[in-house]
């Protein structure tokens, strides 16, 4: 079984605790109490891996960090996202501001994750308040193609959602899943090699002592 | 590390706040500063318009409040209770002067108290017990009262653990001797109680009722009293009292946040002020005070409520409606309930406890856990299971249960198996820094499924305290590893069924309806289960309001203006009787109603002090007889020291 980190990031209200209950439960609320620092969980998916020889089942575990989207719990952020293999960037479509916080966050993940291999889901939500109906295009305050295009330029992955109707939740952690196993297995490969010759690479810590950190009580 | 040691001190807050009793004078405002011993102003008509007209016209109600004063004759101040219980001469009561009481009483506390007498004569004047009603045959009455009492005390042995025996039902039913106070009509004006909550520059920030547009004159007429005083008395303004209509507005500035209560139930300027300290904790949990002052340093104006959150709106209300509606002695004794278990079970879990954080050393350095909790979570009320704490340290229980109504609303909908982190400021342990909770349901219920076999289960929520924000992983792990550990020891058992409950039936205290009782030392506080039958969620409220009321006054009985006690060791009794003028009103009712009589209130409860412990204490309905209410207040506080080790936390797993 391959174990994946995934973290949750985004604006306050664009619907991320709705999203991973769904995803784990399948279950919607219209009512939710905001995220106070951030909620770990997890859930499995299969994948069907096709390309090897023989077609076989692969169950992948998300290590989930459903955070807080609010302001003041920025700086807590690091953690969740420090060891992280994707990232679900969650905005709400109908909320241009959402869009620009989705934004900032990927710039910060760019900047702050030296792993290249970290996996950004860019993921509008509510598209249940837009749906099929001309009258409701109004509350639509981010098109698709603006999203769409950012995502292409800055190599996200990139869909619709909804949380509420459940419309592309699956799809969206599947796709995750096929993409982070795609990437382990070409990591497996070179380490192999690597191995082989025998640099195998080390595992080192690196922790600061708490004890500086300005909101810590020992301060 | 500093944590205050305060933490024994049950009333505390307001008693910091100021030092010295304030003069009472009808017609003046009370005003009690820190920085001078006793202010009292009269302020003359003229003054008091300019400040206070558009309070008189609408928020106060004055001429409304007299005449619901009037349609509620059943409200009894207790200034007059002696007055009143002589005018009384009808009623066959059901005095038990002559009860017997069949097992014979060993007094095993031998303190001295005080009676005290103060001069708030709200004390019950021993002339109030009459002689009986010779009209009754003796025989048909001692034998009515003896099965009475039989009923009521029987059952001793719930404790020890048997819980399966048949116990009998323990009556709700006590009179309501207070005016009923919710709410009267729809209005905002019209709430008996509301705290606001507002910056130093007068934006809104929270409310208990009302809408935007309806608080905000008010929030500006708040702070324009406020800042009357501070600019030109540079003192606090702390209360209001309009004792007409018995109407108290209590004021608490703490820069630059400005908060109030107002309450026309009769409460104490310092039962308001120690609640608007708990929503000012709550706020400061929330943002610590370090961010706090930032967010304000440059823009006085700045509107507070883009920064906090549905979230903490949701906790303040809960908090306020636990303070005005809810009988929650924890906020009230400022002391936590435990969850009975057995001395030994308790030990063997914290000795799992304190092994595992040496075997774990490693894992788990030293400093990295602050403080640890198992609890017990029903029908939103904690009790604690084991603690882990440092030796000789400890949390306040105002910090707690910030964090306990948190907890509430985090798991509201989400699932048990999610783990939160949550940061939170302990405002009474450092207020101007966060420390982190790894917080995780180790057994849940499942409430909504009714009729379940689960629904005996009991919530069990684990938590860890760490001051180091990136602890998770590693608190994550300790937990993991003592959920398994305990579960494999069969440890889990203990606490995941209450199979201790205890009812007032369970102890051998006749005629007592209801206690409360408070060890100091521990913090901790116990009562009896209260229980309603098919957990009708109104007759509960009701019944929940009455009681609360009931220990209030007994609580105002014997503190004095700066709510500390008067005297170290203090019994008092309290009686409640109506007016006689009552039946006439309800004589107009239909006329099936007229052939049940109801009963005649005759409440009364006890309130016992010492250094060691508090004891609350409310008896049934007709019970007049100090003497043997005594007997069974004393009967309680052996049972509980009988008990003591299962009823209450003594050490905690420390390290």
């Amino acid at each position: 079984m391959l174990q994946f980190k995934l973290v949750l990031l985004g604006d306050s209200s664009v619907g991320k605790s709705s999203i991973v209950n769904r995803f784990v439960k399948d279950s919607f609320d219209e009512f939710r109490e905001s995220t106070i620092g951030a909620a770990f969980l997890s859930q499995t998916v299969t994948i069907n891996d096709n390309d090897s020889d023989v077609a076989q089942e692969i169950t992948v575990k998300f290590e989930i960090w459903d955070t807080a989207g609010q302001e003041r719990y920025k700086s807590l952020a690091p953690m969740y996202y420090r060891n992280a293999n994707a990232a679900l960037v969650v905005y709400d479509i109908t909320q241009a501001d959402s869009l620009e916080k989705a934004r900032s966050w990927v710039q910060e993940l760019k900047n702050k994750v030296d792993d290249d291999s970290l996996v950004i889901y860019l993921v509008g939500n509510k598209i249940d308040l837009v749906s099929n109906n001309n009258d409701d295009q109004d509350k639509r305050a981010v098109e698709r193609s603006v999203a769409e295009t950012y995502a292409e330029e800055n190599n996200l992955l990139f869909s619709e959602v909804s949380a509420k109707t459940g419309e592309g939740i699956k799809q969206v952690f599947q796709s995750i899943a096929e993409n982070l196993y795609q990437i382990r297995k070409k990591q497996d490969t070179t380490n192999i090699n690597s191995t082989q010759r025998g640099n195998a690479p080390v595992d080192i810590h690196l922790q600061r002592p708490s004890t500086n950190d300005s909101t810590s009580c020992c301060s | 590390m500093n944590i205050k040691d305060q933490y024994l001190d049950t009333t505390s807050i307001s008693s910091l706040r100021s030092g010295v009793r304030p003069t009472k004078s009808q017609t003046s405002f009370n005003i009690q500063s820190r920085a001078q011993p006793s202010l009292s102003i009269n302020l003359d008509n003229t003054i008091v318009q300019t400040i206070i007209p558009p309070v008189n016209n609408s928020l106060s109600g004055d001429i409304e409040d007299n005449s619901l004063l009037h349609s509620h004759p059943r409200l009894r101040s207790m200034q007059s209770i002696s007055s009143i219980a002589s005018r009384r001469t009808t009623r066959p009561n059901t005095s038990s002067d002559q009860l017997s009481v069949n097992t014979s009483f060993n007094p095993i506390i031998e303190q001295s108290f005080t009676y005290c007498n103060n001069n708030n004569n709200n004390i019950d004047d021993p002339s109030t017990i009459r002689t009986q009603d010779a009209a009754f045959g003796e025989e048909i009455r001692k034998d009515l009262i003896d099965r009475l009492a039989q009923s009521i005390y029987s059952y001793p042995t719930s404790l020890a653990g048997n819980t399966n025996e048949f116990k009998p039902v323990v009556s709700n039913e006590i009179p309501d001797v207070f005016i009923n106070d919710n709410q009267i009509g729809s209005t905002f004006q019209s709430h008996a109680k509301n705290f606001f909550i507002l910056t130093s520059a007068g934006k809104p920030i929270f409310s208990m009722f009302g809408e935007d547009k309806e608080i905000i004159p008010y929030m500006g007429i708040i702070n324009t009293v406020v800042s009357y005083f501070q600019i030109n008395e540079s003192t606090n303004i702390k209360t209001i009292k309009l004792n007409k209509t018995k109407q108290t507005f209590a004021f608490t500035s703490k820069a630059p946040i400005i908060l109030m209560a107002y309450s026309r139930r009769g409460e104490t300027t310092n039962e308001l002020m120690t609640q608007l300290d708990l929503l000012y904790s709550y706020l400061i949990s929330s943002i610590n005070e370090r961010q706090l002052k930032r967010l304000f340093h440059n823009r006085s104006n700045f509107d507070l409520r883009n920064f906090l959150e549905v979230t903490d709106f949701d906790n303040l209300r809960q908090i306020c409606s636990l303070l005005s509606n809810k009988l929650y002695p924890d906020f009230g004794l400022n002391a936590l309930q435990c969850f009975v278990m057995r001395k030994n079970e308790r030990a063997r879990i914290h000795d799992t406890i304190h092994n595992l954080l040496i075997n774990e050393n490693k894992n788990i350095p030293r400093g990295t856990l602050l403080y640890g909790l198992i609890l017990s979570y029903k029908r939103k009320m904690f009790k604690l299971c084991a603690v882990i704490r440092p030796k000789g340290h400890s949390l306040h229980t105002i910090d707690l249960q910030l964090l306990f109504s948190l907890i509430t609303h985090q798991f509201e909908n989400r699932d048990g198996d999610q783990e939160l982190w949550l940061p939170i400021c302990f405002p009474k342990f450092n207020s101007n820094g966060f420390l982190y909770s790894y917080i995780k349901y180790l057994s849940r219920s499942n409430s909504n499924n009714l009729g379940s076999s689960s629904s005996d289960i009991e919530d069990t929520v684990l938590v860890l305290i760490s001051a180091q924000k990136d602890a998770f992983y590693k608190l994550k792990t300790f937990g993991d590893k003592l959920w398994n550990k305990l579960q494999s020891d069969k440890l889990n058992e203990y606490f995941i069924k209450d199979r201790f409950k205890f009812r007032i039936s369970d102890i051998q205290a006749p005629l007592v309806h209801h206690f409360m009782y408070k060890i100091k030392k521990y913090v901790q506080y116990v009562m009896p289960e209260i229980e309603i039958h098919n957990d009708d969620t109104n007759k509960l409220n009701r019944y929940e309001n009455k009681l609360k009321k009931f220990y209030g006054h007994l609580y105002n009985s014997v503190v004095d203006d700066n709510g500390l006690p008067i005297n170290k060791t203090i019994l008092n009794y309290l009686h409640w009787e109506e007016e006689e003028e009552e039946e006439v009103e309800e004589a107009e009712g239909n006329e099936i109603e007229n052939d049940f009589q109801r009963e005649k209130i005759n409440m009364m409860g006890l309130i016992w002090i010492t250094p060691q412990f508090e004891l609350y204490l409310i008896c049934n309905n007709g019970v007049n007889n100090k003497e043997i209410v005594l007997r069974s207040a004393k009967r309680i506080i052996s049972w509980c020291k009988k008990y003591e080790s299962r009823l209450f936390i003594q050490e905690g797993a420390t390290f």
